[in-house]
């Protein structure tokens, strides 16, 4: 009897230490995404040239050095953490990112943008469009004026002054959430912003307010699957 | 077919919901007004909108959400003013949806003038947003990390009373991005 005892006292020991330690721990959380926790890209992929959707990974990864393609253009260092929306865009540190473009199945690279200079002030960077030239050679294929960039999916013009890049090179599995904030045409009346980059006013409409959260969070990623970039298969997973 | 009949305002009274004094502040509208300069000229009905307008009580006002660049800079360097942040308040134009940040070697504070806290027109939301921004400028050399100043700053900002009044959208997303850091120490 006195044995059981011994036993009965470790094992009660053994209890409230662990739940002792459980105590001294963040609590499990119940809002997280579990989308946005994989994600390890700042990258964006257009559907249908319209809706903005996450990407958990950038069809550059098969590139080893893309994240450091233009170093040498000292490109300003996003802040820490600016107030930005849950599940607007991955809220990652990069000196720059892609917007991606699926159009009839066909994964493209539409243009480059730095992550932390406002959208008119490109030229200061890249006063001859250099980052062009630079992503050619890193995927060895060309910009191309047979797929130009949408003219309705955002309200200020694209820099990229020729057409698309096929991501022919791209055999893989991406996930894809929709972003809580798309622009769809946006909001209110036009606004006048001059721009230097285009040497122009650019008349754009606010972004409409964001997807509600409680929405979103139910809204399932997708996964998606390429073959020399051909969306070869679509499905819904069960991540969120 | 279905007799119409009219209720008495006990009934009505009954039957309806009951709107709170924050939510009565909402429908009823009202107006914090200030001059293209930034000047804030007075307060007028019950709301929390931003017009510019050339006297307190001009017919002709426009929303500062569509209002040019300096304009906005102008009343949002009031504002700043008012709750005491050091230097002047800096626009951006970025591309990712951010609706603030500041520069921590500068102390500079900028607001996105491309973001849905614009579109928003609210008063509330631009002053949360700012008492947010100004515990990070307060905090500059703390030896504390990123994302631990970032839920202290969420604590600042949700502590300030200027949070009872900010929009419903900008309240679930700050409440989100708190609950987000409180429980995994990262916005994820």
């Amino acid at each position: 009897m006195k044995k059981y005892n011994y036993f009965l006292l470790i094992f009660l020991l053994i209890n409230s230490l662990i739940g002792l330690i459980e105590a001294q721990q963040f609590p499990k959380s119940k809002n997280l995404s579990e989308f946005m926790r994989k994600s390890k890209t700042t990258d964006i992929v257009y559907i249908n040239d319209t809706v903005i959707y996450l990407m958990n990974k950038s069809p550059l990864e098969v590139f080893s050095g893309y994240k450091d393609l233009y170093a040498s253009f000292n490109l300003p260092q996003p802040p820490n953490l600016p107030w930005m929306p849950y599940g607007a865009r991955v809220n990652l540190h990069a000196a720059y990112h892609v917007t991606w473009f699926i159009r009839d199945c066909m994964l493209y690279l539409g243009d480059i943008e730095i992550q932390n200079a406002g959208i008119c002030d490109y030229k200061s960077f890249f006063p001859n469009n250099e980052q062009y030239p630079l992503m050619e050679e890193l995927t060895n294929v060309k910009f191309d004026k047979k797929y130009p960039l949408p003219s309705n999916s955002r309200p200020w013009p694209y820099h990229n002054p020729t057409g698309m890049m096929p991501a022919t090179w791209f055999n893989d599995t991406i996930l894809i959430k929709i972003s809580t904030t798309q622009y769809l045409g946006g909001q209110g009346r036009l606004r006048p912003v001059y721009c230097s980059d285009f040497n122009d006013t650019i008349w754009f409409k606010l972004p409409a307010p964001p997807i509600k959260l409680d929405k979103w969070k139910k809204i399932p990623s997708e996964e998606l699957v390429f073959k020399n970039g051909r969306l070869i298969s679509r499905k819904t997973t069960d991540i969120y | 077919m279905k007799k119409l009949t009219k209720k008495s305002l006990d009934e009505l009274a009954n039957s309806m919901s009951i709107i709170s004094d924050a939510e009565q502040m909402c429908y009823n509208g009202g107006t914090y007004v200030y001059n293209s300069a930034g000047t804030y000229l007075g307060y007028r009905g019950t709301g929390s909108d931003v017009v510019i307008a050339s006297s307190l009580y001009a017919t002709q006002f426009d929303s500062i959400s569509v209002a040019d660049d300096q304009t906005i800079l102008n009343v949002l360097n009031t504002i700043a003013r008012g709750i005491g942040i050091n230097g002047t308040i800096g626009l951006t134009h970025a591309n990712d949806n951010r609706f603030a940040e500041m520069d921590s070697t500068t102390g500079k504070i900028s607001i996105n003038a491309y973001s849905e806290l614009l579109s928003s027109n609210n008063y509330y939301d631009y002053l949360s947003i700012l008492q947010h921004e100004k515990y990070h400028q307060m905090t500059i050399g703390y030896s504390t990390t990123w994302e631990q100043n970032e839920y202290q700053a969420f604590i600042h900002q949700i502590n300030d009373s200027s949070f009872q009044n900010v929009s419903v959208f900008l309240r679930d997303y700050t409440i989100d991005n708190y609950n987000n850091l409180h429980n995994s120490q990262s916005y994820y």
